[in-house]
């Protein structure tokens, strides 16, 4: 029962209903059925973008496999930025986590024996990628949603946009959400809310990224006064679809597809990434890291080596040799895909592919409980930054974070909510005035549409912040963020309807990116060396000296945000180099 | 639960009575409904024939001789017709209501139709050979 | 290449006007632009007040789901140029209240699929440090076709009995409980079995089959609740033949 008082209260608040959101609710009514818990999502939870995951969850269970391995390569996959405390903790829970997904029904891929199959990824020394089909994400986030069903205690607030935290007295008590179906803004107090809003890849043209990936959580947490995270580590997975952008999970890689040039050759082998084999050899070739792939693409378009097509350079990945029965086995989805979008038979063609935006390693700066610096305020997934990720991600790890980080938040949020007091229901309720405001404000706009200023984003970020930057193209893409986000203030808007108003979501959501992209710009700009994902043409040697540290972003209005560098916990593996084939 | 205080105007979108003559698979769909009908036609038919049979010749040539007009000629042809599409649907539908599995494989559904047409001639003949 | 598009749209805002209004909009569409293509760029560029449900744009979220010339589609699965020289009509998904524009009231879907306790139901749970339940491929090959469901209830804007008489469970909500009924790990079938067998339930379903035919992801919802009617069929058989025998 929602009891329609002036605001609604909880115990805990979700602010997002994918694999991270539902994750802690599910540990929430597990922790205390009596704990109020609601779960606010600006779409119905099955929308959440965890459902277009594809390859899979990394977790150790091989006998020849190690919680030290998992590590180390989480370790040097992120280019030795990783918090070391953390990737042993969050190593440790993966297998417990995804068991657990089991017991609540999660269809994972089998062995003949029944036990778990597990495939190679990328990165990663020995196979430990829990799969289920090549719609892993697609059923995590349905046996989590429809688990979370059991538990009444969870309250669902579907399609309620989350613009606000509420903030009074150094704590974080709530949110302002406005119910897109009404247009009414209201407060939703709690005792403790938890960020699950994903990631920010539609700061970009080109991405992987689903339309509702528009940053949220980290803009309402920056805006609150918490810092943004390695924002500058912003993912370019090796293989998407040219023109859509739609993810080919490396999961193809790793059952042994290749990565051809025009030339029909198999180029990683020129990029220190081993020699190729007939079969894929893990941290090898095809399965090296995903920075390191879609790097070695760039350079093969400079010499020229990539094919030109309607939506500009591209190489083949080849899947043809594992035959048809094991493509409708272990890639249907992958097949669905080429046949719909690009009207070609992975059976029988070639894939065309390119790097495209995928995944923000950065994000809202969360110790290893997933608390923020504001009390109350808990953050998990892809919209947090502990950090398990550093420079770089390997695949599989993300969608197994969700779970880790998403039960740790969840508990820790209880703790909280059960030790801290009631928050002042009172103050709460003046700032929602304002907040009305400023959302009918939007309405008074003459400027530019929406998507003149979106479309302006996007090609920036690109030209500046892609895989290679340099200081000029990032002052540029920087210059060009403060200038949207001046002219953002006169945005037109055509609707001035208060039912569903999809208009008014996009613009709050165009204001989202505006600060992702701002704190992101800048932090690249601090960070004068290549790392990961990073990559300075001006500077392109890894500094461990200055640069073993996280950058932070600080939000300062009107005003680029105040930069600063935070110490990497380095526990017992020292930074090395990142060695792949051999 | 999913329980809302009804917040603005919705549009009720509704399905006039005559549904089954808006679209070509409902349509195909109601035609398909309405061989049940002569399957117990058919069923009624038969009951009365053996009834005949029992009571004796003269009241089984009385049978024969109504079955002599073409009005009745016509119905049994189109009820013919009708009862074999009953069947056909009938087997088609059959793979859905089972799916059975042998190892890793489920038996597909062809393999099933095929069988329960199997079936049909396998019974179809033996009446047949019993009768003639 | 492109084609030229003619897309009348159905609109309703309730705040304006009880009745809803057709609205056309001329868009010349490239070759692989799909009709969500078409609607954004409509929404971008023309005019900002066409509200409508999407978020993936590949077909796996379930979100962007309409009638598009009567028919039930997924807008982002459905190019522009299959309509060359005609018309196109889109509409909200049948069978579902507006809200406005192109977006339906989605709360009985919502309420149906948690109405079938989709969800794992064990006498005894394992502990987690014993690891996994086994289940071999042909275990899971037995409900797997069930797992696929998007939830984008195009099969609810399919089926004339869920329009008719909305109090039925429906496709896409009895394939779900049939997915677990038929999952080896489940022992849920006796706690479904009041809203499988009720009145609302599997036989309320004359088998139209136009769920299955619409249906994106292939999950054949008829062909789930087929079966669940023989399931209920033997269950009630050998509860009548053989009532000593334990369920």
């Amino acid at each position: 029962m929602i009891l329609r008082k002036l605001m609604a209260q909880h115990d805990v608040l979700l602010v997002g209903g994918g694999g991270a959101g539902l994750r802690a609710a599910i540990a929430i009514a597990e922790a205390d059925p009596d704990l109020s818990v609601a779960v606010v999502s600006k779409v119905y939870p099955m929308r959440s973008h965890t459902v277009a995951a594809e390859g899979g969850a990394a977790g150790v269970v091989k006998d020849e496999d190690s919680l030290d391995d998992h590590c180390y390569d989480t370790i040097s996959g992120g280019d030795w930025l990783t918090d070391q405390d953390a990737v042993e903790y969050f190593v440790n829970e993966a297998p417990r986590e995804l068991t657990q997904l089991e017991h609540w029904g999660c269809p994972w891929s089998r062995q003949d024996n029944g036990k778990i199959a597990v495939r190679p990824f990328g990165g990663m020394k020995i196979e430990r990628t829990w799969y289920a089909a090549d719609k892993t994400g697609f059923h995590m986030l349905h046996t989590l949603f429809q688990t979370s069903l059991k538990y009444k205690a969870v309250k669902r607030y579907d399609e309620w946009f989350v613009t606000k935290l509420l903030v009074d007295q150094g704590r974080c008590c709530g949110v302002a959400a406005l119910e897109i179906e009404t247009g009414k803004v209201e407060a939703i107090t709690a005792k403790a809310v938890i960020l699950c809003t994903g990631g920010a890849g539609r700061m970009y043209s080109f991405t992987t990224n689903a339309n509702i990936k528009t940053g949220d959580g980290m803009a309402l947490a920056y805006r609150a006064g918490v810092a943004l995270k390695d924002m500058e580590f912003v993912q370019f997975h090796p293989t998407g679809l040219p023109g859509t952008g739609i993810l080919i999970t490396e999961a193809s890689r790793g059952e042994g597809g290749v990565l051809l040039n025009k030339d029909g050759y198999r180029y990683l082998q020129d990029y220190d990434l081993g020699k190729p084999m007939p079969h894929p050899v893990k941290r090898s070739m095809e399965l090296g890291p995903r920075d390191r792939l879609s790097q070695a693409f760039v350079a093969e378009e400079k010499a020229g080596r990539t094919l030109t097509g309607e939506f500009g350079s591209y190489v083949h990945l080849d899947i043809r040799h594992l035959g048809k029965k094991r493509i409708m086995e272990k890639l249907p989805m992958v097949r669905e895909l080429c046949v719909k979008y690009v009207g070609i038979d992975p059976v029988t063609d070639y894939i065309p592919v390119r790097p495209v935006i995928h995944y923000c390693m950065g994000g809202v700066h969360t110790d290893i409980d997933a608390r923020t610096s504001l009390d109350g305020l808990f953050a998990a997934g892809e919209c947090a930054c502990v950090s398990i990720n550093g420079a770089n991600r390997l695949g599989s790890n993300s969608l197994v974070e969700i779970l880790v980080f998403g039960a740790r938040a969840g508990h820790n949020a209880v703790a909280f909510a059960k030790e801290c007091g009631e928050p002042d229901h009172a103050a709460i309720a003046a700032q929602i005035e304002d907040e009305k405001n400023r959302i009918d404000a939007l309405q008074n706009g003459t400027g530019d549409r929406i998507a003149t200023l979106r479309n302006e984003l996007q090609s920036s970020m690109e030209d500046g912040a892609g895989i290679y930057r340099d200081e000029s193209g990032l002052s540029a893409t920087a210059a060009k963020v403060a200038e949207l986000k001046d002219r953002y203030k006169n945005v037109h808007l055509d609707d001035a309807s208060k039912v569903y108003n999809t208009e008014v979501i996009s613009a709050l959501e165009l204001e989202y990116l505006l600060d992702c992209a701002e704190a992101l710009v800048h932090s690249a700009l601090a960070r004068t060396e290549s790392r990961g994902s990073h990559q300075r043409t001006d500077h392109t040697e890894r500094d461990d000296d200055n640069f073993l540290q996280h950058s932070l972003a600080y939000y300062r209005p009107g005003e680029p945000p105040q930069t600063a560098l935070h110490p990497v916990i380095v526990t017992r593996w020292p930074p090395g180099k990142r060695v792949y084939g051999q | 639960m999913g329980e809302q205080v009804s917040k603005s105007k919705r549009y009720e979108q509704q399905l006039p009575g005559w549904w089954v003559f808006k679209k070509k698979t409902w349509f195909v769909f109601f035609l398909r409904e309405i061989t049940c009908i002569f399957v117990a036609l058919f069923a009624l038919f038969y009951l009365n024939f053996a009834r005949a049979i029992y009571a004796g010749p003269e009241a089984y040539e009385e049978i024969l001789e109504g079955l002599r007009t073409p009005g009745m000629i016509a119905i049994h042809c189109l009820s013919f017709v009708a009862v074999v599409w009953h069947t056909i649907t009938w087997f088609v539908a059959a793979p859905k209501a089972m799916r059975p599995r042998i190892g890793n494989k489920l038996v597909p559904g062809n393999a099933i139709i095929a069988g329960h047409y199997a079936g049909w001639f396998a019974i179809s003949a033996i009446l047949f050979w019993v009768l003639t | 290449m492109s084609t030229k598009v003619a897309l009348e749209v159905f609109r309703y805002r309730p705040e304006e006007s009880e009745e809803p209004t057709f609205q056309t909009y001329e868009v010349d569409c490239p070759d692989d632009w799909v009709l969500l293509d078409a609607l954004n760029h409509i929404k971008n560029d023309i005019d900002g007040t066409l509200s409508y449900r999407w978020s993936c744009r590949m077909g796996v979220c379930g979100s962007c789901g309409m009638n598009v010339n009567g028919e039930p589609v997924l807008t982002c699965a459905t190019y522009c140029k299959d309509f060359a020289n005609g018309t196109v009509r889109i509409e909200p998904l049948a069978h579902f209240p507006v809200i406005r524009d192109l977006v339906v009231d989605s709360t009985d879907f919502m309420d149906k699929i948690e109405s079938v306790k989709p969800w794992i139901i064990r006498d005894e749970e394992k502990p987690l440090e014993e690891g996994e339940y086994l289940q071999s491929p042909g275990e899971l090959l037995d409900y797997k076709q069930y797992t696929l469901c998007i939830n984008c209830m195009l099969c609810y804007a399919a089926c004339p009995i869920y329009a008719r008489h909305p109090v039925f469970t429906g496709p896409a909500a009895l394939a779900l409980g049939q997915r677990y009924n038929l999952d080896s790990r489940d022992q849920g079938e006796d706690e479904r079995r009041s809203v499988f067998a009720g009145p609302e339930g599997v036989w309320e379903c004359t088998f139209v089959g136009d769920c299955t035919r619409v249906c994106p992801k292939h999950v054949d919802p008829a062909g789930a609740i087929q079966q669940g009617k023989a399931r209920h069929l033997q269950w009630w058989a050998k509860k009548v033949l053989m009532p000593w025998a334990n369920k």
